[in-house]
C-alpha cells in the first residue's frame, strides 16, 4: 500500500469529495484514510454539504442570462462588419476629398494670384493702347501722318502730326472731356503757381514737375492711383527724345501766352 | 438535426469559422462557452448587466480573433485570458469612475458578490435560495481560492490548464482547491444534509 502524506490526502479530499478521483488514487485515498481522523471528518462533512448543492443547477441560474447571447454576438458582429466597410470607404474617402479640396484651393488662389498679375500688367498696358474718345489739338492745324506719342482712355494722349509738304509739326493732346481744363498750359501753370518768362524756364519747370511725379509713381511702387499722372509723365518721358521734348514745351509755353 | 442542438467540439468549431461557415461555427461556438464566459464575468464584475456586456464583447473579440488562436491552449484557457482582460479593464473604468464621483472604492477582495437580486431567477425559490446562499459563499473566498475553486468546480478543468490560465502551480492549485472547499463546508454547514 502507498502511504500518503497529510499534505497528499488535503490535496486529494476535494476531488474525492466530488467523485472526480481515479479509481486508482481513490483506493490509494481510502486505504490511507484512516489514518488520518481530521481528513475523514473534514471529507464527511464536505460530501453533507456539497450533495445538498449537487442538486441545483448552477449553470440554470445563469441560463436566463446567457440566453440568446449567440444572436446578440452574432448581430453586432455583423453591425461591427458593417460599420468597419463603411468606415473603410470613408476611410479612404475624406482624404481624397481633402487632398482634392487642397487642391483646388491652392489652384484657385495660384489662379488668382496670376489673374491679379496680368490684371496689373494690363492696367499699365492699358494706359498705353485705349484710344482717347475726344480731341483737343493745341495749335489746330491738320491732323495728317499722326504719330501717337502716347495715349489712353479716358486718359489723355499727346500726339505730334507732321505736316506732309512743310514738314511743320503740330503736337495734340487727347483728352475726355471733364479733364480738359486740367490739361491745358495755362492749366498747367497755375499748378505751379506763376507762368514761365521764356522757353527755357518752361523747360525746367516741365522737367522738375515730371520728375516729381515719377518719384511719387516709383515710391508708391508703380502702383498707378492717378493713371492721369503717370499717362503724361510716364509715357513723355519713356517715348518722346530731347528735340520732341523743347518743341513741346515750345509749344506749351506760347500757347499759354 | 439543427446545428444550434448539436455540441461540437472545439476543433470542429474552429473549422467551421475558418471554412467560412460563420454563422454556424459563431452560434456553436457562443452556445458551448456562453456560461464559462458569463460566470467568469460576473465572478470579476459582481453585475448581471455588466458580465451580459462583457461577455459579448468577449464573444465579439473572440471570434474576431479566430485566426490568431493557435491552439497551444484550450479554446477555454483562451477565452477567460480574454474574459479576465475585459473585465479587469472594466474594474479599471469603473474605479477611475468612482474616483472622479468621489465615492468609496469597494474593495475587490471583500465585495459582496451575487448581493444583486437579479442574478438568480425565481423561478423554483428553495433552488434559488440555495444556489444564491453557495455562490455568495464561494464569492467570499480569497480571489485564488474563488478562481481554483470556479474553474475547477463548475467547469471541470484540468489543474494543468487552470495552472496555465491562473499561473500558479499545480501543487498550489490543490492546496488551494482543498481550502476553499474546506471554508465552504464550513460557511455552508446549514445547508448539511
Amino acid at each position: 500500500m502507498k502511504t500518503l502524506t497529510l499534505k497528499e490526502m488535503q490535496e486529494l479530499l476535494p476531488d474525492y469529495v466530488f467523485g472526480k478521483l481515479e479509481n486508482s488514487n481513490k483506493e490509494v485515498f481510502e486505504q490511507n484514510l484512516p489514518a488520518y481522523p481530521e481528513i475523514q471528518k473534514e471529507a464527511r462533512d464536505a460530501k453533507a454539504v456539497f450533495a445538498k448543492f449537487a442538486s441545483t443547477d448552477i449553470d440554470a441560474a445563469f441560463r436566463s442570462h446567457t440566453r440568446n447571447l449567440s444572436i446578440k454576438v452574432n448581430s453586432r458582429l455583423e453591425r461591427k462588419n458593417r460599420k468597419h466597410r463603411s468606415g473603410g470607404i470613408m476611410k479612404y474617402a475624406i482624404p481624397v476629398a481633402c487632398v482634392i479640396a487642397l487642391a483646388t484651393f491652392m489652384f484657385n488662389k495660384h489662379n488668382n494670384t496670376q489673374v491679379q498679375q496680368v490684371q496689373r500688367e494690363n492696367s499699365v498696358a492699358t494706359v498705353k493702347t485705349i484710344p482717347s474718345p475726344s480731341n483737343v489739338s493745341i495749335p489746330a492745324e491738320e491732323h495728317t501722318n499722326s504719330t501717337e506719342l502716347k495715349n489712353s482712355n479716358p486718359l489723355p494722349r499727346i500726339s505730334k502730326s507732321v505736316k506732309p509738304n512743310s514738314g511743320k509739326t503740330n503736337l495734340s493732346v487727347s483728352l475726355p472731356t471733364d479733364e480738359l481744363l486740367y490739361c491745358t498750359a495755362p492749366a498747367l501753370w497755375f499748378d505751379y503757381g506763376h507762368q514761365p518768362e521764356n522757353e527755357h524756364q518752361s523747360s525746367t519747370i516741365v522737367t522738375e514737375m515730371l520728375n516729381e511725379d515719377l518719384a511719387e509713381l516709383e515710391a508708391e511702387d508703380a502702383i498707378v492711383t492717378d493713371i492721369f499722372c503717370y499717362n503724361i509723365t510716364y509715357n513723355t518721358l519713356e517715348e518722346i527724345d530731347n528735340s520732341e521734348f523743347e518743341t513741346i514745351i515750345k509749344e506749351i509755353t506760347y500757347e499759354s501766352k | 438535426m439543427s446545428y444550434s442542438m448539436a455540441i461540437l467540439r472545439d476543433d470542429e468549431i474552429i473549422s467551421e469559422l475558418k471554412n467560412g461557415n460563420y454563422a454556424k461555427g459563431s452560434t456553436a461556438f457562443v452556445r458551448k462557452h456562453q456560461n464559462f464566459v458569463y460566470n467568469t464575468a460576473l465572478r470579476y464584475l459582481n453585475s448581471v448587466e455588466d458580465a451580459e456586456d462583457i461577455s459579448q464583447e468577449v464573444f465579439v473579440k473572440a471570434l474576431e480573433s479566430i485566426d490568431n488562436f493557435r491552439g497551444e491552449s484550450s479554446i477555454k484557457t483562451w477565452l477567460y485570458r480574454i474574459t479576465k482582460n475585459f473585465c479587469l479593464n472594466q474594474l479599471r473604468k469603473k474605479k477611475i469612475k468612482t474616483i472622479f464621483s468621489f465615492s468609496s472604492v469597494e474593495d475587490d477582495e471583500t465585495d459582496n458578490r451575487f448581493k444583486d437580486e437579479n442574478i438568480l431567477p425565481d423561478e423554483n425559490m428553495e433552488n434559488s435560495e440555495l444556489t444564491k446562499s453557495f455562490l455568495a459563499a464561494v464569492n467570499k473566498l480569497p480571489k485564488k481560492q474563488r478562481e481554483t475553486f470556479a474553474l475547477r468546480y463548475f467547469e471541470d478543468m484540468p489543474y494543468g490548464e487552470i495552472s496555465e490560465i491562473l499561473g500558479t502551480s499545480v501543487g498550489g492549485l490543490k492546496a488551494n482547491y482543498y481550502q476553499a472547499v474546506k471554508k465552504l463546508a464550513i460557511e455552508l454547514q446549514e445547508f448539511k444534509n
